[in-house]
Order: C-alpha cells, then sequence, then structure tokens
C-alpha cells in the first residue's frame, strides 16, 4: 500500500522553475510574512501539545500551519521549503490519527523542522544566513524514522482526501443493533465521540420504546438521526462505529459542503421580491402567509409522514442554518493583510491632518467667522475620530511575541536541567506595533535574567523547601494611557545588601549614601553592573539591564525592580501604548515652545527671585522641604533673552531622581502627534522629536532623560 | 454499591425513591418493580436525586414507564432528577423537559389532575 498520504512534491523541473520564480516574485514577500506568523504558530501549538499530549486542537492546529506552509511554497517558487515542510507534515498527520503519539522525541523533531523552515525561508528572502543542507538532511532523516516505526504492526489508514480545510456537513442515521447493551457499548459513547468531530446536532427517537410490560431492559430501542459538520473525512466518522456496524443500520450521507470562501448568499423569496416591487405590501403579505400552512404539517394531515420526522428534519435544518450564519459572521469580521509601512504613511498623513486642522480652527476661532464655526468643530470631532482610527490600526495584542517566549523558556531551562513554566496573562492586551517589536529584545533579556540567576535547579529548589518547578509570570495589563508588562519569577530574589556592596565595591555609590531598596536595585541598571557570580553564556555578563533600561527608555517607557530575598524578583514595565502621539506639557522659553512628556512630571511650581537668590548659583532649589537640582532650558539650548522675573519650574522623575526643568512660562497639557526631526538634526542631543502647533509654528519635544545626562556633563 | 429502592405510598400514589445506581444493570428489577407499582396504584412517583449513575437503559426505561402511565392513564411523575440523570437523557439527544417533565414536577400537580380509575 502506498505509505505517502499526499501527493509528493515534484523534483525541481527546471524548465518552469524560473517562471515561477519571476511571477511569482511579487509573492514572495506575502509567502515570508506568512510563514513567518505560521512558524509563530507552530511554535505555540507545539508547546501546547507538549503540555498537554491530548490536545487534539493544538494537533490540528499544527497540522494545519505546516499544510499552508508547503502549500503556498510549492505555489510561490520555494520549492525545498515545500519538499522539506513535506515531510513534517507526513508525520503530524499521523500524530492526528493517533499513529504516533505525542512525546518528547516529537516535540523535538517538530521544533527542529520549524527553526530549520525558518533559515530556509530567511535564507531564501535574501538575509544573511545559509540554509546547511546537510542538517535538513538529518532532521528528514529523523522524520522518516518516526514513520517507519509507526508502521511496524500498523496498517496504514486509506489516504485522506486533499481539501481537509473543506468541512462538510453529513447526515448520519443511525439505528444501533437491539443487542448493542450486550456488547457493552452504550451508544451515548458512540455519540460523545461523534460531538467530538465537529458541531454536532442529535436528535434520538424513542417512540420505539414500548410499555413496561413488553419492554426488555437489555434491548436498544431508540435511535438517532445526528447532523454533523466537520473537516473529517467520511471514513473518520464510520471509524466511530467500527465495532458496532455489522449489527447497526448506519447511513451517512453529505448534505452540504462548505469552504472558508462560500458565504452563501441568500436568495430573496418571492413575497419579499413582490414587496420589493410595491406590487403588494408587507401588510398584505403578512395576511397571505398567515393562512398558508407549514409543508411539515400539509404531510403529517396527509399522514404521509410522523410529527417525529418532521422534528427530525427541522432539526437538521437549524443544524445547516447555524453552520451558515457562523461561517457568514467568520467572514464578516476577517481581516486584510496591509503593509506597515503603509499604515506609518496613513498616520503621518493624518498626523498632517490634524495639524491643519488645528490651524484652521485657530484662525476660524476670530469672532468674524462664525458661520464657519460649527463646520470647523464637525470637522476637529471628525479629524479626532480619524486619528484614533488609525493609531488604533498599528495596535496588535502583545501575546503574538509570547509565543516566542515559551520556546526560549522551555529551550534555555532544558540546557540549564531546570524545570520552569512560563505563565503568561494578558495575551490580548494591544500595543503600539513598533514598540512591540522593540520589547522583543529588552523581555528576552530580562527572561533569561530570571532562569538563568532568578530560578535554581529543582534539586536546590527542593532543599529551599519551594516546588521543584519553577514560574515565570509574564503578564500584560493597561494602567490608564500606559500598558505595564511585568516578568515575575518565584526564584531566590535579589539581595539589596549585596547589590549595595558591590555598587560600593565598583565606586559607583559612597560609603555613607542612605539609599532606599527601590533606588538600590535602579543601580543595577548601571552600566557595567553585574551580580553574578559567574559570567555564563546567557547572561551575567555585565551587559544587559543597562541596554534594557536603554531601549525602554528610548520608547518612552519606564522600568523598575522589586524583589523579595526568598520569594523572588519582578521587573515591572511600564510602556506608552504608542510612539505615535505624545500626551506632553507645553512650556515657552521666549518665543520657542516645548513639549514636556506627561508621564515623567510630578509637579509645577514657581521659582520666584527670591527662592533664586537662595540658591547661590548652584542650580538647587528647595521644593517641599526636598533640595532640587534644576536646569534652564534657555541655558542649555543656549538661547537669546532674558529670564522672566518669575519662573516656571516643572519637576520630572527620572530613575528616582528628581529633577527640575525651568522655563519662562507654562502653557498647558497638549495631545499631540510626534514628527520625527530632519536626517540633519537627529543627533541633536536632548531633542526626540517635534511637533507642529496650530498656529503653524514647530515645538520641540524634549528628551528629558538626555537633558539631564547633558546637564550633568 | 447496590441500588438500593425505597418504597413508600401516598394519597394512592406509589413513591420509589432510588439511591445508586440507574442502569442497564438494575433495569430489570426496576422495570418489575415499576409495574408492580402500577399495577397496584393511581400511579408513580420517582425521585432521582440519589441516582448516581445513569445509562441510556435507564433513560430507556422512564420512557417506557412514562409510556404505560399514559396508555393505561396513570399518574407518572419524576422528582429532583439527579445530575447524572440529566445528563444521560440530554447527552442521547433527548429533550430533558420532555423525558423528565422537569417543567412539572412538583407532586401537587401531578395530585391536581388525579388520573381515573
Amino acid at each position: 500500500m502506498n505509505a505517502e498520504l499526499h501527493t509528493e512534491i515534484p523534483e525541481n523541473s527546471d524548465l518552469d522553475r524560473e517562471d515561477k520564480m519571476n511571477e511569482s516574485g511579487k509573492y514572495t514577500d506575502t509567502y515570508y510574512q506568512e510563514t513567518e506568523e505560521r512558524l509563530a504558530e507552530v511554535e505555540e501549538a507545539v508547546l501546547d501539545i507538549e503540555q498537554n499530549p491530548h490536545d487534539k486542537e493544538g494537533v490540528n492546529r499544527l497540522f494545519r500551519a505546516m499544510h499552508t506552509i508547503k502549500g503556498s511554497g510549492a505555489m510561490c517558487g520555494f520549492d525545498d521549503i515545500a519538499a522539506f515542510t513535506h515531510h513534517v507534515e507526513n508525520v503530524l498527520e499521523k500524530v492526528r490519527r493517533g499513529v504516533i503519539p505525542v512525546t518528547k522525541e516529537l516535540t523535538d523533531i517538530i521544533l527542529a523542522s520549524r527553526d530549520q523552515i525558518k533559515i530556509m525561508l530567511e535564507a531564501a528572502y535574501g538575509k544573511d544566513v545559509v540554509a546547511d543542507a546537510e542538517h535538513s538532511a538529518c532532521i528528514t532523516v529523523a522524520l522518516k524514522n518516526l514513520l517507519a516505526e509507526s508502521w511496524q504492526g500498523k496498517t496504514i489508514d486509506p489516504p485522506l482526501s486533499e481539501d481537509k480545510e473543506q468541512s462538510r456537513t453529513y447526515r448520519i442515521q443511525f439505528r444501533p443493533g437491539k443487542g448493542i447493551f450486550g456488547t457493552g457499548t452504550d451508544p451515548a459513547f458512540l455519540l460523545a465521540e461523534l460531538a467530538e468531530l465537529g458541531e454536532c446536532s442529535l436528535d434520538g427517537h424513542k417512540h420505539s420504546i414500548p410499555e413496561l410490560k413488553d419492554f426488555e431492559p437489555e434491548q436498544c430501542y431508540l435511535y438517532w438521526n445526528i447532523i454533523l459538520t466537520t473537516e473529517k473525512d467520511m471514513n473518520i466518522i464510520r471509524d466511530v462505529f467500527i465495532f458496532v456496524e455489522d449489527s447497526c443500520e448506519l447511513r451517512i450521507d453529505v448534505i452540504g459542503e462548505h469552504t472558508d470562501s462560500d458565504v452563501e448568499t441568500e436568495h430573496k423569496k418571492i413575497g419579499e421580491i413582490l414587496v420589493e416591487r410595491r406590487d403588494i405590501s408587507s401588510e398584505e403579505l403578512r395576511n397571505a402567509l398567515r393562512t398558508q400552512k407549514r409543508v411539515g404539517e400539509i404531510l403529517v394531515e396527509h399522514e404521509a409522514i410522523d410529527q417525529d420526522a418532521v422534528h427530525s428534519a427541522l432539526i437538521e435544518q437549524r443544524h445547516v442554518r447555524t453552520i451558515s450564519k457562523k461561517r457568514q459572521e467568520a467572514a464578516s469580521v476577517s481581516g486584510i493583510r496591509v503593509a506597515a509601512d503603509k499604515l506609518d504613511t496613513l498616520v503621518n498623513l493624518v498626523g498632517e491632518l490634524v495639524i491643519t486642522q488645528a490651524r484652521i480652527s485657530q484662525v476660524v476661532s476670530s469672532p468674524d467667522n462664525t458661520e464657519l464655526a460649527n463646520p470647523v468643530e464637525e470637522l476637529e470631532r471628525l479629524t479626532m475620530e480619524l486619528r484614533d482610527c488609525a493609531l488604533n490600526m498599528r495596535m496588535i495584542p502583545i501575546g503574538i511575541s509570547f509565543g516566542k517566549f515559551r520556546r526560549l523558556v522551555r529551550d534555555l531551562s532544558a540546557d540549564l536541567d531546570k524545570n520552569i513554566e512560563l505563565i503568561t496573562e494578558g495575551a490580548e492586551t494591544e500595543l503600539d506595533k513598533t514598540i512591540i517589536d522593540r520589547l522583543s529584545d529588552p523581555l528576552v533579556h530580562l527572561i533569561r535574567n530570571s532562569i538563568d540567576h532568578g530560578i535554581h535547579t529543582p534539586e536546590e529548589r527542593k532543599d529551599m523547601g519551594k516546588p521543584r518547578v519553577g514560574k515565570i509570570h509574564l503578564s500584560a495589563t493597561h494602567r490608564g494611557a500606559n500598558v505595564e508588562i511585568i516578568v515575575r519569577d518565584d526564584g531566590m530574589g535579589i539581595d539589596a545588601e549585596l547589590v549595595f556592596a558591590q555598587a560600593l565595591e565598583k565606586g559607583l555609590v559612597s560609603e555613607d549614601a542612605e539609599l532606599s531598596r527601590a533606588e538600590i536595585f535602579s543601580l543595577l541598571f548601571t552600566p557595567g553592573f553585574s551580580t553574578a557570580k559567574e559570567v555564563s553564556d546567557i547572561s551575567g555578563r555585565g551587559v544587559g539591564l543597562d541596554v534594557v533600561r536603554r531601549e525602554i527608555d528610548s520608547l518612552g517607557g519606564t522600568i523598575r525592580i522589586s524583589s523579595e530575598v526568598g520569594r523572588g524578583t519582578a521587573f515591572v514595565l511600564s510602556m506608552p501604548l504608542t510612539l505615535a502621539i505624545i500626551d506632553g506639557l507645553l512650556v515657552g522659553v521666549g518665543p520657542e515652545r516645548f513639549v514636556l512628556p506627561l508621564s515623567m512630571i510630578e509637579e509645577c511650581a514657581e521659582l520666584t527671585p527670591e527662592q533664586i537668590a537662595k540658591t547661590r548659583g548652584r542650580n538647587m532649589t528647595p521644593i517641599r522641604g526636598e533640595l532640587i537640582p534644576f536646569i534652564r532650558l534657555r541655558d542649555i539650548f543656549t538661547m537669546s533673552g532674558t529670564n522672566p522675573s518669575i519662573e516656571q519650574i516643572v519637576i520630572v522623575k527620572v530613575d528616582n531622581l528628581r529633577v527640575g526643568i525651568v522655563a519662562d512660562e507654562i502653557v498647558g497639557n497638549l495631545q499631540t502627534v510626534i514628527k520625527p526631526l530632519d536626517r540633519l538634526y537627529r543627533d541633536a542631543e536632548g531633542i526626540s522629536g517635534a511637533t507642529i502647533m496650530g498656529d503653524g509654528t514647530v515645538a520641540l519635544i524634549a528628551d528629558i532623560s538626555e537633558l539631564i545626562r547633558c546637564a550633568k556633563d | 454499591m447496590d441500588t438500593e429502592i425505597v418504597k413508600n405510598e401516598k394519597d394512592g400514589f406509589a413513591l420509589l425513591s432510588i439511591i445508586g445506581s440507574f442502569s442497564i444493570y438494575e433495569a430489570t428489577r426496576l422495570r418489575d418493580e415499576f409495574i408492580r407499582c402500577f399495577d397496584a396504584h393511581k400511579g408513580l412517583i420517582l425521585d432521582l436525586g440519589e441516582v448516581s449513575e445513569c445509562d441510556t437503559a435507564g433513560v430507556q426505561l422512564l420512557c417506557s414507564a412514562r409510556r404505560t402511565a399514559q396508555n393505561e392513564g396513570k399518574g407518572f411523575a419524576i422528582e429532583k432528577p439527579s445530575k447524572s440523570v440529566i445528563n444521560a437523557v440530554t447527552s442521547i439527544g433527548l429533550d430533558s423537559g420532555e423525558v423528565l417533565e422537569i417543567q412539572r414536577l412538583s407532586r401537587e400537580a401531578l395530585f391536581a389532575t388525579p388520573p381515573e380509575g
């Protein structure tokens, strides 16, 4: 018997390969993006079934993803990927049918295959990697071995139909043999098994059950009509009845086929058309219909069928309707794929529009333009809605990157002989795509850190009275205009005293420094600081946490550590939802305007001549009993003009350090679209971007951390 | 555990409380008991609150008892069907309202329309 279940991918036929590549060149991008997503799905599904080997849905997801990678690969000219994936798919087909069990060996091979496909994909896409053909061959051999083992002593089922993605609706008429109970089979088990295959409507018929005096308890009188919608093949349905088939009446018919694309359009009924054409009114139609009998009633009256049969047919009708409705709903919410740079352009254009609208509003606000006031107000509302809508399009759920971390935890903990579980929460929390992309590296670093330093080996944990399995929680939640991401482990925690001692040794703090726990922990973010006793491959090379902080800072977020010795450590990241707009405080220095990010601002105060007199040129002033260093925007940007007699000081908090930023005046709150600076000004220190004001002037967005660094220098 | 059948009588009706399993293994014994109840009483009230396990054969027996009551003009009601009974009925695609008459459970409702004979 032919062991292969799917059509073989033909060897590269040179004649049409070239053409295919040229023609499909335009599809390469799409294939690349899609396959990346499918590979992420594969990773997720493998980890799912590894945790729960009976997760049938996980196996199906895995199979479908590989099937898609193979199919579209062959279509877009990635023949080697298609050929390689074909072997994986063969194995997965067996897993799906329970012939090959889910074992560590299997998941390892599938993950290795997934990584190899990724390398092949990147190599084909022109990235700087080389797909090692020998490695591919090794994996293929391992896959084939798995298949070979599964054949021993097992018969191969007939091939499944090719179009597995297509679901069908079956009508199953099942009348068990009278003696079915005697064989130890309860039909309820078979029905439950059927229900697992898909969407199932059961209709049990009980009118053959006699009165008690004729009732034989060991006989089965019930029979069933079942409507089942499933992607499974008819043979799989028959398999359910395999042990009772000889003694029962079984009839399986296909009564409907559905593909994802077949959103059925309902045809109009004659009455509806007549109403539409105004030949009759809807009232007349209703009256006429009221006198009409239903087909079922007519047939029962004519004694052609009994009530039971009508009831059964109604169940079938309802089932098919529900399925079709569900598909329509699914089709209506399905999305389209848009390139990220097109969205960027859209957001930029909307940004321009917002600015233009603000200018128009300003012009119209003069009293002689009363006529325009209303339409302009409307324009303002529409523009805001448009802006929110455009920004929303860039938002993606953070869960997309969670899959990667599960793999990281799995592989790293295996390397280090640790037993660690990653628990994720809030995967649906949405963030700007750019932020999610750029958060990936810092999060990888934090998780590595927890695995390497935070959580010990199972034996060590047991000795310390902790559960053998360590846990890392990764969670994301909305907190106002920010998203809070927490990486928390239940490891050994960080010893604040040890951190302080090391900081002292490295000369980062003075011996008499009085630091709070939070301040001590924030020393860990200082470049070159490491508490790890040994330098390892994974982390603890003394670089890292400072890099993490820098990246978080550049995204406009904050990071802090909380930890308790013996209980665990948590890294808490607070990130803005988007990089495209900023909530800021607009301040003025002479005619110039600056925007300070609101998230960093603690309070505002006045700086009076008396206070300045007391500073004696040291640029420090007491605010609420604390001596706060301050910097004047005028000084740092070397601007002309004189300071007003009463200046404004905005207190910002950076790394637990409170600093005052001094300006001439505070204009007010402002939510604004960030525009990047021209290349010429990219390196301008202390400025992270710009925004255009309603009157057409430019306001610069201050990079506060950078400003403070400049001031220190 | 052997299934226990507790038999009582009230206002001419037989009251059977079934404690334990209600399945193919007890079906013959239960059928005979039901027949005796219908023969000797105005009707039968089953308390299934303590049924720990029920299978398709058990459900069939309930249907048969209801049919007998209808044909002979006797009363029949099921009280407090346990979760396993309800599951057994719904899992084979029967209408639990119809088989168990959940909506007309109360004994008062049954006595309100005493059957003839």
